[in-house]
């Protein structure tokens, strides 16, 4: 992939091999860097905003109605099971919601998510996703990178690395921290082997945006400090022949230039009363008003190029979406926190434009199981789950796969996490197959040797 | 990372006839071009047999052992491929998987070269094997398949210190080993060794943490010149070195590495992030047992079982070694869990994960649920270790301070009770309670005494002190005391400690305990669970405290107390194990005379018991004139006088250690339920190790001295590994934590094995890392040469830890307070840091000048300047630490508080000195930051700003001292301030 580069990420190691003098153009270089010289196919997104569901909601009480389990509630689950991490397996439990269609598409959704239900008809729910993990973190560091163990890019640092970003004040990868740090900790952003300038940059929706990213000295004063520190680095630099130096020296630029553009980024003073009231500012809900900032903010840096965005939830009543035990309160609470939020998202991106051009991803680690742990709670399921995605490039309306009557193994199109990870790519225009990074003496891909494309998703 | 781009510009290099620093590309050097490009170097020759480390095993174990591997429970039609048994026995339907000698015979390679979906391996929907891999396995089962044992499960070998083709370059025998993996990967020695400046930097960073001083840089450069050669140099850098290993500082910098492995944290994360109390005598203990070069083998021997060993005195404690234990309780840990059972299993798999990784480097943790899927570690070995954890309790011990203690508790209850002989005081039988009312008891008199002998155990003078018939009163006169109790009130109420009663089943619906005395506390500790005293929740009441006497009873003797019973409803953790805990930690005292079990909420008739005790034999005034006769007086004035200096002993130190509690084995849980059992586990006995001793108590003891035991490799091994990994950046095996199938081979095995050896038989840390630092591996100069995966290479330009940034910019500025231990600073608090559990107070911005490992670990509100450097969360065992490098980083050089606050002072103190000018503070400064003195441009440069900053202040008298810390400011976000060369 490399070979086809052009002045981008070539000069760092065109810069590292002589030795030059790394000047603040040479920096703006490295910044600009992408490995991919032109996308492969057309893009149809050019940022992503993921929205990941911590702890992993169920798929039988959301996008994916099983009127079977009505039928058998309270009685023993008919199909065999693969053991669940808790080994408390309970009877089939019933959905506790109602669905209803929606739209002119007629999508079932559940009772759960009353305002991303109207705008049905901009999502295709992907119901037969699979995992292959039954564990939190494992199966966040797949979701998240591709393998099940920690040390690997994640998908957004990939995205940063292949696409570059559109904006040279602020990173190519931000992760909206709600509150909730996933299972598997801040591992799930990393660069991994990729350069670390691609590593998710944590980014909170209260107070200060960025630790340490307010200027606390006059301009002026900065400057000259500046300045300084330039010809005292590039020397060092040039001495020192390595590359974790030119790329400290490039992560100083960029956080000059991000003390501007932060506090603009994340004021959202200028947001319209009517803007506020849409995402649920003013909601009765804390974690709702947090997630609306969040999902507010993550517009903002899609208008300012960012190209990959993860928002993650807040603490709500439950421990995240994994409920094993009382499954209506929690689940309640964090449906409660993300859906006028997300609709709002929606919403807002269409009016202005954007949605068009920017992919929305909803998902999670896994499901959850159709039978019982314990009387009220539901078990971690990898083996058939519901995602969807909206926005760029992708077939709204639409539900594809299926699982089987009751809800627990993708039976029909059963697609991988690497399929999500190469249609996300698709969409951004880049052939999954043909973004790599050697290391370790073998080249790299997000999807490993895996991935074939949603291709029902594309529209 | 160097990416394939820079390999690419290699050749276009070598055309131009130009070398990139670092890079070999001396074409005669077969292979070098192709390494330093990052191509793989094709394997020697195709005919050979591969090797069955780096060939066939990884391939095996990330494509079969899945189905066929050591798991019995997944594997499938019978075939595992981990073992030569296995891979060549005869399969179900015929034919064997693997026909030595016979490629064409073997099954599987017929299998993995399948075209029919449906026979081909690995199955539909998995990548079938490269033809390259099948090549090889092809190539391996024609010479005959032979399974070598994988490299970390060997023996330590010994290797012989290789020849080398070229003399010039080693210094030592480390050398050699090093040298020869570069020539066999037809790599030349490293081309140049660095400078002095930077080396001294190099070492005084890796050795203690801190940077050189600007005095004896001075003083080196002074002596040795210019010239880094020539045994004058050796014997100074030698010096300097020896002085690095013996300074406080060397344990500070050591002791965070050990942190690290033991996950040490101060609280224990989820909700509320309660402290762990008394953490911080356990981060000194460590601190101070590495300066102290305490062999390695009782190291880690304390850490497991420091409560069981021969004393070791340190802390200023006559035995320090039960504080290593406090490593068992480090984990985090949730109040008030539903289920007791789960929690502790919870508990007790993160300790076992610590010890797997940090002594074994094995995921050990991995085998909770099924047997490990590719490393040689069955279910049953974690439960093994379970069951050691299980028998091992939780205590926050009263420790002597000071080694004459217990020869005095000796001595005032030898007085006593020959006292009591003289005076003919005799025990009467005691009568059974647990012939009445289906009552079980827990036989107090049975376990009572000074001496931890299965029964009750105890820790402080308090409860050490019954145990005689006779009792010292507040007059200093005897008086009768029970027999057959446990009691704090024998000799002083002013003595403290505590004491805990042998396990027992909970099988009865409540626990009645017989008591009196006042002012102290009372625990039911129920499944090993402690929280309750944070947070009680389900565990309501299980923790009380006895009243403080009422007026009247304040004089009253203790033998004149009522007796009363404590009742504890336990209904809801019926089939648990439980413990009484008393704790007398002031002036109260306590004394238990029974615990029943019974059905019923309704007290047992304990008066029963009244009937015992002692006896006089004659009226009341016979006995007191027995008391008044000349020997008997005699022994109640040795009895007084040792009591007198017993009370008057320095107070004990709190501390957490760990306990036996028992010898319960603990079976398989089956895919890991505590509800599940499986087969029988007995402690200890893990089948790879095979212990060394026969296992007595919680099986701790005999599980630290088969892991220390000289002819196992394991812990020796890994921490040679680690020892190099902190010298040179990266490890000779690049996985630190794990030796297992899925981690890293070592690029050289000899070296490794060779280094461990050093540590197998008594050795400590210091020797070996005194002797890696002499070597000329560690003098070379930094590379970004592309590391090669079989040999090693100069390390390349790293960046400071987290610990060691702060710590320099304390150091520079003058601002460091070298004050070693004690407890920790609290954490600083900012906005950003919000939650429950947040600290009362924030502590200070510059941390009061102390170096960070004494900075307050709150698992929940670590210091987000040191977590932005990488300080590792306090989850698990690290063994390597990341190194990111991210706009984060910069924003908190130019922006945060603490920096600025600490170019402040540096400023204020240049200022404040007297001056030589500005050039002379310049060259500080660069001694100081970069341990170097400036060159002529950067001195022009340097005071050039100083002047403009200068004239942007507009009060005078702040001139200088602003001026100067702008300069100082800028200097900590200099690369070179943040880069090791």
């Amino acid at each position: 992939m490399l070979r086809t580069l052009g002045g981008g990420f070539g000069m760092m190691a065109f810069a590292g091999l002589f030795g030059r003098i790394a000047r603040a153009d040479d920096a703006q270089r490295l910044l600009d860097a992408r490995a991919l010289g032109a996308t492969h196919v057309r893009p149809r997104a050019r940022s992503v905003i993921f929205l990941y569901m911590d702890g992993g909601p169920s798929q039988v009480d959301t996008f994916d109605p099983k009127p079977r389990l009505d039928e058998l509630h309270g009685k023993p689950f008919p199909m065999a099971t693969a053991p669940t991490q808790f080994n408390n397996k309970g009877t089939t439990l019933a959905s506790p919601w109602k669905f209803k269609r929606y739209g002119e598409s007629g999508l079932p959704i559940s009772d759960l998510f009353p305002n991303v239900a109207k705008l049905a008809d901009e999502l295709c729910v992907v119901r037969s996703m699979t995992s292959s993990f039954s564990e939190h973190t494992n199966a966040n560091y797949f979701l998240h990178t591709g393998l099940g163990i920690p040390g690997r890019p994640s998908m957004g640092a990939w995205s940063s690395y292949g696409l570059g970003n559109e904006n040279d004040d602020l990173p190519g990868f931000v992760v909206l921290e709600g509150g909730l740090v996933p299972p598997g900790g801040l591992d799930c952003f990393s660069a991994g082997f990729l350069p670390a300038r691609h590593q998710g940059t944590i980014m909170r929706p209260t107070g200060e945006a960025i630790a340490d990213a307010t200027l606390r000295e006059p301009a002026d004063a900065q400057m000259r400090k500046r300045q300084l520190v330039a010809r005292l680095d590039s020397a060092f630099a040039h001495d020192a022949q390595s590359e974790a130096i030119e790329s400290a020296i490039a992560n100083h630029e960029l956080a000059y230039r991000m003390q501007a553009a932060v506090p603009e980024l994340a004021s959202l003073d200028g947001e319209t009363d009517e803007t506020k009231a849409l995402y649920g500012f003013d909601a009765p809900d804390a974690a709702t008003r947090i997630y609306a900032r969040e999902c507010c903010l993550a517009r903002r840096l899609v208008e300012r190029g960012v190209r990959f965005i993860e928002v993650t939830c807040p603490r709500t009543n439950a421990d995240r979406w994994d409920q094993h035990s009382d499954l209506r309160s929690g689940h309640e609470g964090n449906a409660r926190a993300v859906d006028q939020p997300i609709s709002a998202l929606l919403i807002d991106l269409k009016r202005r434009g954007l949605l068009e051009s920017t992919l929305v991803v909803f998902a999670a680690e896994f499901g959850r199981t159709p039978f019982a742990q314990g009387s009220d709670g539901r078990d971690h399921n990898p083996f058939g789950f519901s995602i969807w995605m909206a926005g760029g490039g992708v077939r709204g309306g639409t539900a594809i796969g299926a699982t089987d009557e009751f809800g627990y193994r993708a039976v029909e199109k059963p697609y991988q996490i690497h399929d999500l990870h190469a249609t996300m790519l698709h969409l951004m225009g880049v052939d999954h197959r043909r973004l790599t990074f050697r290391s370790g003496g073998r080249d790299h891909r997000l999807t490993d040797v895996h991935g074939v494309l949603i291709e029902d998703a594309i529209a | 990372m160097r990416s394939a781009a820079i390999g690419m510009f290699t050749a276009g290099l070598a055309a131009v006839g130009l070398a990139a620093v670092g890079v070999v590309a001396t074409a005669s050097v077969a292979g070098a071009g192709a390494r330093a490009a990052g191509i793989a170097s094709p394997t020697a020759t195709r005919a050979a047999a591969p090797d069955f480390d780096r060939e066939i095993r990884p391939v095996l174990a990330a494509r079969c052992f899945a189905c066929h591997g050591p798991d019995a429970e997944s594997r499938k039609a019978g075939l595992r491929l981990d073992t030569f048994e296995g891979a060549t026995s005869e399969l179900r339907d015929g034919g064997r998987a693997i026909v030595p000698h016979d490629a064409a015979g073997s099954v599987l390679l017929a299998r993995v070269t399948a075209t029919d979906l449906d026979d081909r391996m690995p199955p539909e929907g998995h990548e079938p094997l490269s033809p390259a891999e099948v090549e090889a396995f092809k190539r391996w089962i024609e010479a005959g398949a032979e399974f070598t044992a994988p490299w970390a499960f060997r023996p330590l070998s010994q290797p012989a210190v290789p020849d080398v083709l070229d003399e010039r370059w080693p210094r030592s025998d480390i050398d050699r080993f090093v040298l020869a993996t570069r020539e066999r990967a037809g790599l030349l020695a490293p081309t140049a060794d660095v400078g002095p400046e930077a080396l001294l930097r190099r070492a005084s960073f890796d050795l203690t943490g801190l940077p050189p001083s600007e005095a004896e840089i001075r003083a080196f450069l002074a002596e040795v010149g210019d010239s880094p050669e020539g045994a004058s140099f050796d014997a100074r850098f030698a010096a300097f070195v020896d002085a690095r290993l013996a300074s406080p500082a060397f344990g500070e910098r050591w002791g965070r590495h050990w942190l690290d492995l033991a996950r040490y944290a101060e609280t224990l994360a989820h909700e509320f992030d309660y402290e762990i109390p008394h953490a911080w005598r356990y981060r000194d203990y460590v601190i101070e047992a590495l300066n102290a070069d305490v062999p390695l083998g009782r190291f880690v021997s304390e850490q497991i079982a420091g409560d069981l060993l021969e004393p070791r005195a340190g802390l200023g404690l006559p035995n320090v070694a039960p504080i290593g234990t406090a490593w068992w309780h480090l984990g985090p840990a949730t109040h008030a869990p539903v289920d007791v059972r789960v929690d502790e299993a919870d508990r007790i798999a993160g300790a076992i994960d610590v010890a797997g990784r940090s002594f074994l480097s094995l995921s050990v943790a991995c085998a909770r649920c099924h047997d490990h899927k590719f490393d040689p570690v069955p279910a049953r070995d974690f439960y093994a270790l379970a069951g050691v954890a299980r028998n091992t309790r939780r205590v926050e011990a009263f420790l002597e301070s000071d080694a004459k203690t217990p020869l005095l508790e000796a001595r005032v209850r030898a007085a006593l009770e020959d006292a009591a002989r003289l005076a003919g005081v005799s025990a009467a039988p005691r009568r059974a309670l647990t012939a009445i009312d289906g009552v079980e008891v827990i036989d107090v008199a049975e376990h009572a005494g000074p001496v931890d002998d299965g029964g009750w155990s105890t820790s402080g003078s308090a409860f050490r002190t019954s145990g005689a018939a006779l009792a010292l009163d507040a007059n200093d006169r005897l008086r009768l005391a029970e027999l057959g109790t446990i009691d704090s009130a024998r000799v002083d109420r002013r003595l403290v400690g505590s004491a805990r009663s042998p396990s027992f089943a909970l099988d009865r619906n409540f626990v009645h305990v017989r008591l009196r005395g006042p002012s102290t506390w009372l625990r039911l500790i129920i499944g090993n669970y402690w929280l309750d005293d944070r947070n009680a929740l389900l565990f309501e009441g299980m923790r009380r405290r006895t009243p403080d006497p009422a007026a009247e009873e304040k004089d009253l003797d203790p033998r004149e107390w009522p007796w009363r019973v404590e009742t504890f409803d336990v209904s809801r953790f019926q089939g648990e194990r439980a413990y009484l805990e008393l704790i007398d930690d002031g002036d109260g005292w306590l004394e238990v005379d029974a615990i029943a079990l019974s059905a019923s909420t309704e007290a047992p008739r304990f008066d029963v018991l009244d009937g015992d005790g002692p006896a006089v034999g004659a009226d009341a005034a016979a006995f007191a004139d027995m008391l008044a006769e000349d020997g008997v007086r005699a022994r109640a004035i040795e009895a007084r006088d040792a009591r007198d200096a017993l009370v008057t002993q320095p107070a004990p130190v709190r501390a957490l250690v760990a306990e036996d509690s028992g010898t319960l084995d603990e079976p398989v849980h089956v895919r890991g339920s505590p509800r599940a059992y499986g087969d029988p586990a007995p402690r200890a006995q893990l089948s790879f190790l095979s212990p060394s001793t026969p296992v007595e108590g919680s099986g701790r003891l005999a599980f630290a001295q088969t892991i220390t035991d000289p002819e196992q490799p394991y812990l020796w091994r890994t921490t040679a590994n680690r020892v190099w990994l902190k010298l040179f950046g990266r490890g000779i095996v690049e996985t630190p934590d794990d030796f297992g199938q899925l981690g890293a081979a070592p690029w050289s095995v000899e070296l490794l094995d060779h280094l461990a050896r050093k540590l197998a038989r008594g050795g400590s840390l210091k020797p070996l890392i005194r002797e890696i630092v002499l070597s000329r591996a560690y003098r070379a100069a930094a590379s970004d040469e592309e590391l090669p995966s079989a040999a090693w290479a100069p390390l390349p330009v790293r960046r400071l830890d987290a610990e060691a940034i702060r710590d320099a910019m304390l150091a520079a500025s003058g601002r460091l307070d070298t004050q070693i231990g004690g407890p920790s600073i609290p954490v600083h608090l900012t906005e950003h840091m919000q939650g429950r559990g947040r600290p009362g107070a924030s502590g200070p911005l510059d941390g009061a000048g102390r170096r960070s490992v004494y900075i307050a670990v709150n698992r929940n509100f670590l210091d987000p300047f040191l977590q932005a450097f990488d300080q590792p969360p306090p989850a698990t065992t690290c063994g390597k630490r990341h190194v990111s490098n991210v706009p984060a980083q910069a924003l908190a050089l130019l922006n945060n508080a603490m920096v600025r606050e600490f170019a402040r002072v540096w400023g204020e103190r240049l200022a404040g000195a007297a001056s030589d000018g500005d050039a002379a503070r310049i060259d500080s400064m660069w001694l100081s930051a970069f341990g170097r003195l400036p060159r002529d441009d950067e001195r022009a440069m340097a005071g050039e700003f100083l002047e403009g900053e200068r004239r942007a202040v507009a009060d005078a008298a702040r001139r200088d001292a602003e001026a100067y810390a702008a300069l100082a400011h800028a200097i900590f976000s200099a690369k070179e301030f943040v880069f090791l060369r």
